[in-house]
């Protein structure tokens, strides 16, 4: 039986998480909630967890402890109950992975088609949709191998947006760009963001931040050290490992 | 004392070829599906099949053919289980294609990076949807040169079936020889019938990895 989704809970909840790579713990006691519409950035040095706390809320990592909730479901081992939130939480990787198999066409529609069992011309239609709104339209017959990295990443945006999730990860989706390309991939999330997709973006992208991020989080060694507005957290951060992040963002 | 001819060398070593390849072709396909079988059991979750999987490969991979073949053909009629020359090369040459393709496949598999598991999960894909639509397409390509390799050492391996009587090429070269005591010529053509077929088989895969080789691969 598919579990309730409860409409009114928050979009995703982080309770007490904790999780260990062996002895090593990347997370501890994790605890941040998201509501329905906002948008948080997390930011951090690399090695603060930053990235598999977003991994554990699709489950491609498993937490040891604590509890996270995606719409009031709490995330078990169980496959039926991972697969169903898997259709609500949309996630964008650093490394695009894009199908290199397949054309920008089928990268879209394979999960509309296969999981969400929607007839080719409708997922074609659908996928069309949302490569217009990437602006990408015209590669749709391309392989991924023939598109730039920020192309690349905007076609990664759309297939997720396709299965129509509640919520989107993205995991340093600028970070393996060349300069020049990470606007154009910056402008598709603003533009998400505008429409009031519940976003989770870890970044360092600092000025996106600022201009569309609700919250703020900083991790640091597993934790969360800090959560603030943007206007709070980048004027006058509290923490001192914060100011000392910062400071080192903003030297360059 | 009666003469052969060459054309009658030739037509009674061609006719045995056909066993040969029957017992190539059946050792290729029944392997084939015992690998994926494996392979899937490696690979789904949870992940119990691995250690069950390196346990069988390593057993006929560390064990002569040539005695996994004695084993069924002298071992299980004490078992009270009748094995024929033929059945008996058939399940030995199975089970041992069984465990090569499984390992050369699971090397493909691997090869395929995290963050196409990673991608295709993430869009609540299950394991079989992630296996058939997006890791599988991906390793058959790089598969192909090394399982034609196989396929050829596969069909050279044949040659051990004449050992418990069981009329292939190779035996029928012994039984020529027999009657001939022409060892050199006889053998020299049972190598050539061997050649022809193998030769063919790694330039065919020489040109489908050509082929294969899409835009779209990084």
């Amino acid at each position: 039986m598919d579990p309730q989704i409860n409409k009114s809970a928050p979009m995703i909840e982080l309770r007490n998480v904790s999780k260990w790579y062996d002895s090593f713990q990347a997370l501890k006691d994790v605890s941040l909630t998201v509501n329905k519409g906002e948008r948080v950035v997390i930011c951090g040095p690399s090695g603060s967890g930053k990235s598999t706390a977003i991994r554990c809320i699709n489950r491609l990592e498993q937490h040891q402890s604590g509890e996270i909730l995606v719409e009031g479901v709490e995330l078990t081992a169980d496959f039926k109950n991972i697969e169903l939130i898997r259709r609500e939480v949309g996630m964008v990787f650093q490394q695009f992975n894009l199908f290199p198999h397949l054309t920008i066409l089928q990268n879209l529609t394979l999960a509309p088609r296969r999981v969400r069992k929607m007839p080719r011309a409708q997922a074609e239609e659908l996928a069309m949709r949302y490569l217009t709104r990437v602006r990408i339209a015209e590669q749709a017959h391309k392989y991924p191998a023939q598109l730039s990295g920020g192309q690349q990443q905007r076609v990664a945006i759309a297939r997720a947006l396709c299965m129509e999730p509640q919520v989107m990860l993205f995991d340093e989706p600028t970070s393996a760009l060349d300069p020049e390309m990470i606007k154009e991939v910056l402008d598709v999330m603003v533009e998400l963001a505008e429409e009031h997709m519940t976003m989770i973006c870890v970044t360092h992208e600092m000025g996106f931040a600022r201009t569309v991020a609700d919250r703020v989080v900083f991790m640091d060694h597993g934790q969360v050290v800090e959560v603030a507005p943007p206007a709070e957290f980048f004027a006058s951060p509290k923490n001192e490992r914060t100011r000392l992040f910062l400071g080192q963002l903003l030297k360059h | 004392m009666i003469e052969f001819s060459l054309a009658d060398i030739l037509s009674f070593l061609l006719l045995a070829t056909r066993w040969t390849l029957a017992l190539s072709a059946i050792a290729f396909l029944g392997g084939g599906i015992g690998a994926l079988l494996l392979l899937l059991l490696r690979y789904a979750r949870p992940r119990v099949g691995g250690r069950l999987m390196h346990l069988y490969v390593e057993l006929f991979q560390g064990t002569p053919l040539l005695l996994q073949l004695f084993l069924i053909f002298f071992g299980l009629p004490k078992l009270g289980l009748d094995v024929s020359p033929l059945l008996a090369a058939t399940i030995a040459l199975t089970l041992y294609a069984t465990a090569f393709l499984a390992e050369i496949w699971r090397g493909c598999v691997d090869a395929i990076p995290r963050g196409q598991w990673d991608a295709s999960a993430s869009l609540g894909m299950t394991f079989v949807q992630q296996m058939r639509d997006v890791i599988l397409p991906q390793a058959l390509k790089i598969a192909i040169p090394p399982t034609v390799g196989f396929l050829v050492q596969l069909v050279k391996s044949t040659a051990l079936a004449s050992i418990v009587g069981f009329h292939e090429l190779t035996k029928a070269g012994q039984v020529i020889n027999n009657a001939t005591f022409q060892p050199f010529i006889t053998y020299s053509i049972v190598a050539l019938i061997y050649f022809a077929i193998c030769y063919p088989l790694t330039h065919w895969s020489r040109r489908l990895e050509r082929r294969l080789s899409p835009t779209g691969h990084r």
